[in-house]
């Protein structure tokens, strides 16, 4: 049997949205996820109940059983702010298209207002709202707010930034029982939304002495006393954001959730705070490619021929039908969790650059702009990598945002320092720019809030805020547009 | 009223969390075999995928 | 930056003078609050004398993109710069708004 990929399975797919049964698995389909990762004509990937109960027992009873045995009573068990929102398509068989975390909070959809605070017309969203006005509005009014669940760390870093820029308005609308005026909400969903608020002059006055001193001392725990955690995907790419949500959080534990996708929930972590990620046995047929391996072949390994430290291309066989398939994820095996290897995601196979065979990784990158914001001493905003093939011979671009503007005059300063650390995370880069295969890199600076204007223009082309990853790789020409438009030319 | 059912439907979650810790634990010292397991198993699958017709599969 | 607002029958044209960037583009935003709030507005951007628009800028222009879709307004922008021009054409910004 080959390796397959999505394309393999597109015919069928397209037979089984309109009825037909059987076709890729007898065991019965519930849903199909929409993955995040195409803006044009997202995948849709079959999901089984099968999946669906992986899902459930892994990412939300173990998880918060994980969470509660690491915090024991310091968890008090209130509500959480749930920042996954459910937007689905009917499908000409009946059912629902969306995202598969936005499944396992369909499932529990009686249950929402116990567990936590955000309203179901958010949760539900059936037009475009501000939603971030929204979950803060009902969160903030909670004193005993427990936890943040998000699929991404980037959906709870944006929610903490709308937060410090907004929270006059939300505390006078807590203080008045209002909503906004400028907040765009449909006027039914107003409505209804306003019947459930009541004026808290109180609630509104601890929050205003609050925010007043300022977001330079982590303001989470200040705000909500009894708060214990974050749980979202945060680690490798995700990495910047997390570090800004540390400001926030102060000593407050992330969990950072699972490694998953919409094929599969494939490892999960075991303990808080660790960045490793255990495979889950029982959850898809795993076989491994070294990452490293020059020529194609059909050879794999199981996951007991595996060894640290080392790169491999993941291939599952899923509990929804499909076989052998490529996800297209390189992970790094980490450690051992008894006989089962704990891995870190390190990149996309389609997400590695390479412009003379160099082949740099999404790591390799974040390694780089990591220490090269540590080197010129600058804050981070975000950032992305560019293979530019316009120059002869090609060279690395990295595309770069800081919370301010760095000084002009020491443009060269900041290529030396992203050459080097770049030649050192991927030593081949150092060596090809030496003997000419390649021009040396550069850096490029975009404007103030060029990257917070992406994802404004992603959501309102109807992704939704939660499922937006970072910007990566510019790959693609509307990318590379839209970057090279909003270099900061003055910097 | 408010406070004690979140408390209580959380509990639960993490009751049947335990047990699923207790259970990954054991899932884990065997994990190759269990893995392997699951490929004798899709195996049977995968020959329904590779005959194609909608027929015949509804009969595996 | 300047900007003047002046009524032209059911439309609030406004001449703005200068960039819109980081320093600026609040005070963008807050001079325009109560026009572009209002259930089917209609508001005439002049960038006659616009200079330079930035990222900042643009995510203003969006939001009050979004809220003409949300109250049935209109925003309508003339006389563009080729420069400011070349960065809505690159940025997908020409496909959102209505430019003439």
């Amino acid at each position: 049997m080959p390796f397959s990929t999505y394309d393999d399975y597109i015919e069928y797919i397209e037979k089984m949205l309109t009825g037909e049964e059987g076709l890729i698995t007898n065991d019965p389909i519930i849903h199909y996820a929409l993955t995040s990762g195409s803006v044009d004509n997202p995948k849709k990937i079959p999901v089984s109940e099968d999946t669906v109960k992986l899902y459930r027992e892994y990412a939300t009873q173990y998880s918060f059983a994980v969470i509660s045995e690491a915090l024991g009573e310091k968890w008090k068990k209130g509500r959480g702010l749930n920042l996954m929102e459910v937007k689905f398509e009917t499908l000409p068989n009946g059912l629902f298209a969306g995202s598969i975390s936005g499944r396992g909070v369909y499932s529990i959809k009686n249950l929402l207002f116990l567990m936590f605070t955000s309203p179901k017309e958010v949760v539900f969203p059936t037009e475009i709202m501000d939603s971030k006005y929204i979950h803060l509005r009902y969160a903030l009014i909670e004193k005993s707010l427990s936890y943040i669940v998000s699929a991404f760390m980037t959906g709870v870093c944006d929610l903490m930034k709308y937060l410090e820029a907004n929270w006059e308005m939300i505390v006078s609308d807590i203080e008045n029982g209002t909503i906004n005026e400028d907040i765009k909400i449909p006027d039914d969903v107003r409505k209804t939304l306003l019947a459930k608020i009541k004026p808290d002059p109180k609630r509104a006055a601890a929050l205003r002495a609050a925010f007043q001193k300022g977001f330079d001392d982590p303001i989470i725990p200040r705000i909500w006393p009894e708060f214990a955690f974050v749980h979202a995907i945060g680690s490798g790419g995700f990495s910047v954001y997390t570090d800004k949500m540390r400001h926030y959080l102060g000593d407050i534990p992330i969990y950072f959730s699972v490694y998953a996708a919409s094929e599969s929930i494939m490892a999960i972590c075991s303990e808080m705070e660790s960045q490793a990620f255990v495979l889950i046995p029982d959850s898809a047929f795993y076989e491994f490619i070294p990452a490293n391996q020059e020529e194609e072949t059909n050879e794999t390994l199981t996951m007991d021929q595996l060894e640290t430290g080392k790169d491999y291309e993941i291939v599952i066989t899923n509990t929804s039908g499909f076989y052998r398939y490529r996800i297209k994820d390189v992970v790094r095996v980490v450690g051992w969790y008894n006989k089962c290897p704990k891995i870190q995601f390190v990149y996309r196979l389609n997400q590695m650059v390479s412009i003379a065979g160099e082949k740099t990784t999404e790591d390799c990158i974040s390694w780089s702009v990591r220490e090269f914001v540590k080197e010129a001493k600058c804050e981070l905003v975000d950032y992305s990598v560019y293979a530019d093939i316009g120059v002869s011979p090609g060279r690395y671009v990295i595309f770069m945002e800081t919370e301010k503007r760095l000084a002009k005059d020491q443009h060269h300063e900041y290529r030396r320092i992203i050459e080097e650390k770049l030649g050192i995370a991927n030593p081949s880069i150092g060596a090809k720019v030496k003997s000419g295969v390649l021009s040396p890199s550069d850096i490029t600076f975009v404007q103030e809030e060029t990257y917070a204007l992406y994802r404004d223009l992603m959501i309102m082309r109807g992704i939704s805020g939660n499922q937006l990853k970072p910007v990566r790789v510019i790959d693609t020409l509307v990318k590379e547009n839209f970057f090279f438009a909003l270099a900061d030319k003055e910097s | 009223m408010m406070k004690i059912i979140p408390k209580l439907i959380y509990s639960l979650n993490i009751k049947k969390g335990k047990k699923k810790i207790k259970h990954f634990d054991e899932l884990t010292k065997n994990a190759p075999e269990i893995n392997k397991q699951l490929r004798t198993i899709k195996k049977v699958c995968l020959f329904r995928l590779m005959t194609t017709t909608s027929s015949i599969l509804k009969k595996c | 930056m300047e900007i003047k607002c002046k009524q032209e029958n059911e439309a609030t044209v406004v001449d703005l003078i200068g960039r819109i960037d980081t320093n600026t583009s609040a005070d963008f935003q807050k001079e325009l609050e109560e026009y572009y709030t209002k259930e089917g507005f209609s508001l005439i951007l002049n960038f006659e004398n616009l200079d330079f628009v930035s990222s900042a800028g643009l995510r203003v222009l969006l939001l009050i993109q979004k809220k003409a879709n949300a109250l049935k307004g209109k925003m309508l922008i003339k006389n563009v710069k080729p420069e400011i021009q070349e960065v809505f054409e690159m940025t997908g910004f020409s496909g959102i708004l209505t430019i003439e």
